[in-house]
């Protein structure tokens, strides 16, 4: 299936990221290895979902995708071009069509700058030949986004946190990206705000066939956005598949796990936890990464590291024994307490506006 | 509904009144009203100082410099509501006159070493390596050498004019300035907006200027108003000292210098201006540390 | 059953910039022993300050101006701090989101666990602080308990910080835990082993648990009663599961909408519109009525009245209780005859 799809958006292959950490005043520089080597594909207009706990390497592979790190090894390929061989001209093309969604949106909006030139300032930065009214294009990316077009003139502090989450995706549609990196971009938010954020998200990708590499701690939130999930550990690949298959037919006991934590939430906890917590990557432990913690280990997973291999239709699974392990997939109808639909006294609002 | 299999009895919903919502309080509490009244009170001298320092011939009875020696060393008087000095001069006049001196000295002082302190932090602070470096170890150089020293040997470097005092009292202040602001800088650096700036294509000084400076104005607008004292008293050292301001023009620290043969006699010399140094280095502090209470982009925003 | 702690109608008014507000407004609530009741709501909503109040740990800024909170058949909101103090750590415990800014980073962990013991009960015996505190750490399931006990707060991971909070906690068998989003720190597979070690816990020592969560799913799992606060209200409360499985105010329905799960996730989200007033802006009427897309004048008029069913055990604020209650009963029922 995948080779028979258009060319990839982004091909990243290979990709590493080490830090020389030195500990104490007179310690000796060790290497930690924050991404340990990751292969995975965007098929455009398509999300692809990366998924893991703190430690896993997530938010660093976000980073050198954004350019804001220097990779220590590996290839990242945007639309054909290799990122890691751009020159500064390049570079900037890139930045236009590759743009990021942080976490916090208290952090990421200047609190001394009015939304208006918040959003224009990388149109005024990438200035090109031709007169931009800038006025009348914010006003028209804020509504785009679902904001009053008069907000320009506000001040960050005078919006909430999700409307504040808007103005950052605003500002990323300024120059007309092909892709978003939306790293954790709900996790700040309330509860109610969040499936705001999340919809919008989708109708612009639907909208203006966007491109988006996601990344969060919350499974259920990536199985949402994305059409293909990576579940990441210590900076490695344990799994990856088209959503539904790692949903209902999981073959990592780590991403079963994953899936356990969320269906905490939502009803019939069973079966055998993973104990512990992530190790350091400073000394991550041998074999598999996974084996301290997983409840099917053996002594082959302490000796030898498992590779990605394909067990179904682009599905791959770092796991010795991911044909022996209980399928442990989400059980789809079958759950006690799904939340009954109110439909008749709560009809659905597609384009959820906010009135600041 | 024959065909109904489960037909859960509906519950019996019985109805009770709403809590009752209690009157919000309102008014200002007891620790808020003292702090008004200090903000009040810090004010109103600063407004009256400036106000009479900009227009000292409207307020002043007499002229400054005008000797008259059979009125030398009166106490004060309904004439001569300060007194007057050993040349019989006007005391009240010559303080209206000396703080236009004091304070637009100190004025124009923190403003030159909050501008090149503040600078120089910001670049130090988000530029890092050896611009961070240099900027640091003249900073330690400055605040190594007591400021009354530093200013002494400069006058004697480089003589004395207004113009030159100023630029001596901004050299001995401008390291906590710089300080100050790279810390601020450190921080802002890591924040998310400097990171999205920077993948914008924003270059180095456009980052400088138009993403930290304008965040490390609330810290530079209090640390400058604390620092009026700092300098005020500074600059009344060294014209006490002879090296400030030259007679006959008036200053606070070169009346107060004067008066000292005549503390026994005449103590009003010395005590009116001391009076109104104090006054004005507490206004300047009460007003600083109001500010560092208050400050916030809300506040600013009306200004 | 009698409930160990009962909040009547506590109303806590906070001092802030924008002048004084109402954070909590008439809280009432019950906890029973060996129960778990969740306080669920976002940030603003007062679930927290309504336990900073319970307490009397608020900060200088706000105050309790009316309500009572029996505990034991005493009012804490009547007692000084002195007698607050000796609750406080021996009745009753606290474990917040951040274990790190709990635990002093400057002292070992043994010695954080023995000044529980010190303080509450006069004991100076070394080893005899050590042996105590050793089994408070097996009790909540630290590996190598001996060996951890001179360890500093920074040698611990997130998960483990949290257990060491709790075991100060539970050290000397309180009535009932507040817990102030205890997981919301830690990582998803954490989360799970916390939750369970709580529940172990209460099982054991039969302790009541006041469960503080912005996560109504996790909650639903874990605790026995809810009580959903909403602009510094309750607007719904009952046994969990049946509030869960049958929600009535517009909120609870909204809120478990606008939440994706592994069961939703092929479907679109629906969310809440707008957002919650600010506390210095609450309307005269229902709260939620702005953001409710069955709110009529009435509810944007008149705050709501209490609607009780089942011997009060369910309470719900809002005004259409009574046909949307009907509502989802004829939807059940019609659901039952087809499937």
């Amino acid at each position: 299936m995948a080779e028979a799809a258009a060319r990839p958006f982004m091909r990243v292959e290979g990709l590493r990221k080490t830090y020389e950490v030195r500990r104490g005043l007179f310690g000796r520089a060790r290497p930690l290895h924050a991404v340990a080597g990751v292969t995975f594909e965007v098929q455009p207009g398509t999300t692809f979902g990366l998924v893991g706990e703190s430690g896993s390497g997530k938010t660093t592979i976000a980073k050198m995708l954004m350019l804001a790190e220097p990779p220590s090894q590996g290839s990242i390929e945007v639309a054909g071009q290799d990122l890691t061989q751009l020159s500064g001209a390049d570079r900037e093309r890139f930045h236009s069509e590759v743009q990021p969604v942080l976490q916090d949106p208290y952090s990421s909006l200047n609190p001394r700058m009015r939304i208006g030139r918040i959003i224009d300032e990388p149109l005024r930065i990438h200035r090109r030949a031709e007169r931009i009214d800038y006025d009348a294009r914010v006003r028209e990316l804020l509504e785009l986004v679902g904001l009053p077009g008069d907000a320009g003139s506000r001040f960050p502090h005078e919006l909430s946190g999700g409307q504040r989450q808007r103005v950052s995706i605003a500002r990323a549609l300024g120059l007309g990206p092909k892709c978003m990196i939306l790293d954790e971009p709900v996790s700040a938010l309330d509860v109610s705000i969040q499936a705001q954020i999340l919809n919008l998200l989708k109708d612009l990708q639907a909208r203006l066939g966007l491109t988006y590499l996601l990344i969060s701690h919350d499974l259920a939130v990536v199985a949402y956005m994305s059409q293909r999930v990576g579940v990441l550990y210590l900076g490695e690949f344990m799994e990856i598949a088209d959503t539904a298959e790692i949903v209902g037919n999981a073959r990592h006991p780590y991403t079963q796990a994953l899936i356990a934590a969320v269906d905490a939430r939502s009803g019939a906890v069973d079966g055998a936890t993973v104990a512990g917590e992530i190790p350091s990557p400073m000394n991550p432990p041998s074999g598999c990464t996974f084996h301290p913690r997983c409840p099917y280990a053996q002594a082959r997973c302490r000796a030898e590291k498992p590779g990605l291999r394909e067990i179904g239709p682009s599905h791959f699974v770092a796991c010795h024994f991911a044909e022996q392990v209980p399928s442990r997939g989400h059980p789809h109808a079958s759950s006690s307490i799904a939340p009954a639909p109110m439909a008749p006294t709560f009809p659905p609002i597609d384009q959820p506006k906010e009135n600041p | 509904m024959p065909d109904v299999i489960h037909d859960a009895p509906l519950p019996v919903i019985t109805r009770k009144p709403a809590d009752p919502r209690l009157p919000m309080a309102t008014g200002a509490g007891r620790g808020r009203r003292m702090m008004l009244l200090q903000l009040g009170v810090a004010s109103a001298i600063a407004i009256v100082l400036v106000t009479v320092s900009l227009f000292p011939g409207l307020f002043a009875p007499y002229d400054p410099t005008g000797i008259s020696l059979s009125d030398a060393l009166k106490p004060p008087s309904a004439a001569h509501p300060f007194g007057t000095d050993q040349l019989g001069r006007d005391l009240l006049s010559r303080i209206i006159y000396g703080s236009r001196v004091s304070l637009f000295v100190a004025f124009c002082a923190v403003l030159l070493a909050g501008i090149g302190g503040g600078l120089f932090g910001i670049a130090a602070g988000y530029l890092g390596g050896v611009v961070d470096s240099i900027v640091m170890r003249l900073a330690d150089i400055q605040l190594a050498l007591p400021a009354v020293i530093l200013a002494l040997v400069l006058v004697g470097a480089i003589g004395f004019s207004i113009f030159n005092l100023i630029v001596v009292l901004s050299l001995a202040n401008w390291a906590r300035f710089a300080r100050v602001t790279r810390s601020e800088a450190l921080s802002l650096r890591q924040r998310d907006f400097v990171l999205l700036a920077k993948l914008a294509g924003a270059s180095r000084l456009r980052i400088m200027l138009r993403h930290i400076a304008p965040n490390v104005t609330n810290t530079f607008i209090v640390l400058a108003t604390l620092d009026i004292g700092v300098i005020i008293i500074l600059e009344a050292t060294l014209s006490f000292l002879g090296l400030g301001v030259q007679p006959p023009t008036p200053s606070w620290g070169a009346m107060i210098a004067d008066g000292r043969g005549y503390l026994e006699t005449a103590w009003w010399i010395c005590a009116f201006p001391g009076f109104v140094l104090m006054a004005a280095v507490l206004s300047a502090n009460l007003l600083g540390d109001a500010l560092r209470d208050r400050l916030s982009p809300t506040l600013l925003r009306a200004w | 059953m009698e409930p160990i702690l009962e909040a009547r109608n506590l109303t806590t008014m906070l001092r802030g910039r924008a002048g004084v507000v109402t954070a909590v407004d008439n809280v009432s609530l019950s906890v029973y022993p060996g129960r778990t009741l969740a306080l669920v709501g976002e940030s603003g909503s007062g679930k927290s300050i309504t336990c900073l109040s319970m307490l009397g740990l608020l900060p200088s800024s706000g105050k309790l101006v009316a309500g009572e909170v029996m505990f034991k058949g005493r009012d804490l909101a009547k007692l000084s701090q002195r007698e607050l103090e000796a609750i406080r750590g021996r009745e009753i415990g606290m474990i917040l989101q951040d274990a790190m800014t709990s635990l002093n980073p400057l002292f070992t962990i043994g010695d954080q666990i023995g000044e529980v013991f010190r303080y509450h009960q006069g004991i100076r015996d070394r080893a005899e602080l050590r042996r105590r505190s050793i089994e408070v750490l097996e009790k909540v399931k630290i590996p190598a308990a001996a060996e951890r006990l001179d360890s500093y707060p920074f040698q611990f991971s997130g998960g483990m910080r949290q257990r060491v909070s709790i075991a100060i906690n539970v050290a000397l068998s309180p009535d009932l835990l507040i817990c102030d989003e205890p997981t919301t720190a830690l990582d998803v597979t954490v989360q799970l082993q916390i939750l369970r070690l709580l529940g172990e816990l209460q099982r054991q020592q039969n302790m009541a648990i006041v469960f503080v969560t912005h996560d109504l799913q996790m909650a639903a799992q874990f605790c026995d009663d809810v009580a959903i606060m909403y602009g510094g209200r309750v607007v719904e409360s009952g046994p969990i599961r049946e509030v869960f499985d049958n929600p009535v105010h517009p909120y609870t329905v909204g809120l478990l909408e606008a939440v994706p799960t592994l069961e939703n996730f092929g479907s679109r989200l629906v969310a809440i519109p707008g957002q919650q007033p600010a506390l210095s802006a609450i309307p005269p009427g229902c709260r939620f009525a702005a953001r409710c897309a069955s709110a009529n004048d009435q509810c944007r008029a008149q705050y709501p009245d209490w609607f009780e069913w089942n011997e009060g055990s369910r309470r719900v604020a809002c005004w259409r209780t009574e046909e949307r209650v009907q509502a989802s009963a004829a939807r059940r029922r019609a659901e039952a005859a087809h499937g």
